[in-house]
């Protein structure tokens, strides 16, 4: 691993509890520094609080989704250059897409590997 | 009355007045005829018979003369012969006399010829007196008989010319008059049959006329209407409102079978436009139960997954991080619950995938891959399986293929053909996953040596929810081969399979390496991705 995501500050949400529990098992093994959150509102509001580095965001969330939370992220300047990957159910076409659209910097499908949750968090420091 | 009775009564009058005038014509020409015949005859006869009572009369005045000088007594027998004969001739010219002036000319002749014989009479018996007085009297006497007789012949005379005259003034004019009578009878007779004529050639054209009239009004007309009603019909339009029937006859009845046949239709098409509405309805009804069906699916599907993505990362979380403190027996149990859940998961994928096709919502994604490396997981992905049932897989890898397409559901359909062949295959089979690949196009080959599929099913394999006879007790939602011909279409490939039973199967997809974009104006979606909606 080339870049040592340990001092990456990651935002993990999601609305079950044992998915956020192993996201963040994954990413503390990984040795980033997590915040959890388990619905939309949540998450937005302890982005803006806390400003992390990036933000693991389940895509069906209620209250506010994961699009949805990724849009307003994006277009407050104050939290834009927050990284946003998001957790879709599908990779289909029109969830990547929203989701692009939306802002987010990458995707990934559920469940996903560990390996490829490695792999995205490499490729998110390295952009840093 | 029907059509055919009334050209029949109208060919019958026809003929009526063709034989009537025949006949008629021909009655006419034999009166004329006989008229003809009749006039010239009577001519002839009496002409005849005036000569003859002329000869007569010549006779009795030669005979008469003679024996005035002669004393011939043969001359007395000639007379009477004559007398005869003049009396034959008047018998025959009175029969003939058919008008008054012959009838008096025949009695005036008849009066006249009597006076003549009287004379004669007294002159044979002058002259028989004057031969008795001959030698024995004197001059005087004898000359005094003489002129007796001499006289007596001038009287008779007088009296044959009478006669002539009689026959020649009397007769003549008779005979005309028969001519101005004949005449009248041929022009009279030649008129009538002139505006007989006339009249039944006026009426035969009327009955043409009556007989077109009828064939007009009674049988074009009404064809007409039906031809154009028909017409409208065939055409499917509106039916048309019933025709009259205004005859009883052959078209009449036409027309009232038409009505019937235009009121059956009209019924007929009411009930189809019913049921189709109804069926319309239905239909609607149908299609939103399939609607409800993809989205319970789809809705069903996302909330298995959930669960789902816990287990299965929990699991390898377990394996992963056990690291040799787990007995091998409980590394085992971990192993199958973990195959099992990823089992279970490609089951929602594919469930997911055929709502997402029934929806018509999926939408493939373009981005090169390799294949070789596609290949390589997917046997990996099976392997556990394939030695789980003692099953042998084998595969050559293939090198680097770089491929344009979807690389989820391109291993989603190579997966499903593996899994198919591991599935069908006994154990101590194998199976055998090969790929090749030319310039444009790559082949991905699945051979098993399993229980094969019979020839009368093979083409309905890759139809959803099939599942071969052969299959038995093999446990499967036959989606599987529908999703890989699915995927492989959608990347414009194709799938083919050939098995013999108790053999093995060949399941052959090719796809080809880029998408088809010879259009640079259509969208991939249109032309090398075909939308299932």
């Amino acid at each position: 691993m080339h870049n040592d995501p340990s001092t990456l500050r990651v935002l993990a949400a999601d609305d079950d509890v044992d998915i956020l529990d192993l996201i963040c098992y994954r990413l503390e093994r990984s040795g980033c520094l997590v915040t959890r959150a388990l619905d939309g509102q949540q998450a937005l509001d302890l982005a803006r609080q806390e400003l992390p580095d990036l933000v693991v965001l389940d895509v069906m969330m209620p209250k506010i989704d994961g699009y949805e939370v990724t849009r307003l992220l994006k277009s407050n300047p104050e939290t834009a250059g927050i990284k946003v990957i998001l957790l879709t159910a599908s990779a289909q076409e029109p969830d990547v897409v929203k989701g692009f659209e939306a802002g987010a910097d990458d995707y990934m499908t559920k469940p996903f590997s560990p390996q490829e949750l490695r792999m995205r968090l490499a490729a998110i420091s390295a952009r840093r | 009355m029907t059509i055919t009775r009334r050209l029949l009564i109208v060919l019958g009058l026809f003929l009526t007045i063709l034989i009537g005038r025949t006949v008629f014509f021909d009655r006419s020409l034999q009166v004329l005829q006989s008229q003809i015949l009749t006039l010239t005859d009577q001519t002839l006869v009496r002409e005849e018979l005036a000569e003859d009572m002329a000869l007569a009369t010549a006779d009795v005045a030669l005979a008469t003369s003679y024996y005035a000088t002669s004393r011939d007594p043969e001359l007395i027998a000639d007379l009477a012969q004559a007398g005869t004969e003049f009396q034959q001739a008047l018998d025959a010219f009175t029969a003939t006399a058919t008008t008054r002036p012959m009838a008096d000319a025949a009695l005036t002749v008849a009066r006249q010829f009597n006076d003549l014989n009287r004379q004669s009479g007294r002159i044979v018996a002058a002259a028989d007196r004057r031969s008795g007085l001959e030698g024995e009297a004197s001059a005087i006497e004898m000359a005094a008989a003489d002129q007796t007789i001499d006289n007596y012949l001038a009287r008779f005379h007088v009296l044959e010319d009478a006669i002539s005259a009689t026959l020649d003034h009397v007769i003549t004019p008779a005979t005309d008059s028969d001519v101005d009578r004949a005449r009248t009878v041929i022009s009279s007779e030649i008129e009538q049959t002139r505006l007989l004529s006339l009249g039944m050639g006026l009426a035969a054209g009327l009955l043409v006329l009556g007989a077109m009239w009828v064939i007009e009004r009674r049988i074009a007309q009404p064809t007409r209407r039906l031809a154009a009603a028909a017409e409208t019909l065939a055409r499917g339009g509106t039916a048309p409102p019933p025709l009259l029937v205004a005859h009883d006859d052959e078209l009449g009845r036409l027309t009232h079978v038409f009505n019937e046949m235009v009121h059956y239709q009209n019924d007929s098409r009411a009930t189809l436009e019913r049921v189709n509405q109804e069926m319309v309805v239905q239909n609607e009804r149908l299609r939103e139960l399939d609607r409800l069906k993809d989205h319970i699916v789809s809705t069903v599907s996302h909330e298995l997954r959930t669960p789902l993505t816990s287990i299965i990362g929990y699991t390898e979380l377990l394996l992963e991080t056990s690291d040799g403190d787990l007995d091998t027996e409980r590394a085992q149990f971990l192993q199958v619950v973990s195959r099992n859940a990823y089992r279970l998961q490609r089951m929602v994928d594919d469930l997911l995938l055929v709502a997402k096709i029934d929806a018509g919502t999926l939408r493939l994604e373009q981005a090169p891959f390799d294949l070789g490396t596609l290949l390589r997981e997917a046997v990996e992905t099976a392997l556990p399986v394939a030695e789980d049932k003692g099953v042998k897989i084998v595969f050559e890898p293939m090198g680097s293929v770089p491929v344009v397409g979807d690389r989820t559901r391109l291993g989603q359909a190579i997966d499903n053909l593996l899994n198919n062949a591991i599935k069908f295959t006994p154990g101590r089979g194998t199976v055998e996953l090969a790929g090749h690949c030319t310039d444009s196009s790559a082949k991905i080959v699945v051979t098993d040596s399993g229980m094969g599929i019979p020839p009368d099913e093979l083409a309905r394999v890759f139809d959803r929810f099939y599942r071969s006879s052969a299959s038995g007790a093999v446990p499967g939602t036959g989606i599987g081969l529908s999703i890989v011909s699915y995927v492989a279409e959608a990347h414009g490939g194709s799938v083919a399979v050939q098995s013999q039973v108790g053999v093995g199967s060949t399941f052959t997809m090719t796809i080809p390496r880029q998408p088809d974009r010879t259009d640079p104006g259509q969208e991939v979606d249109q032309s090398s991705e075909p939308q299932y909606a």
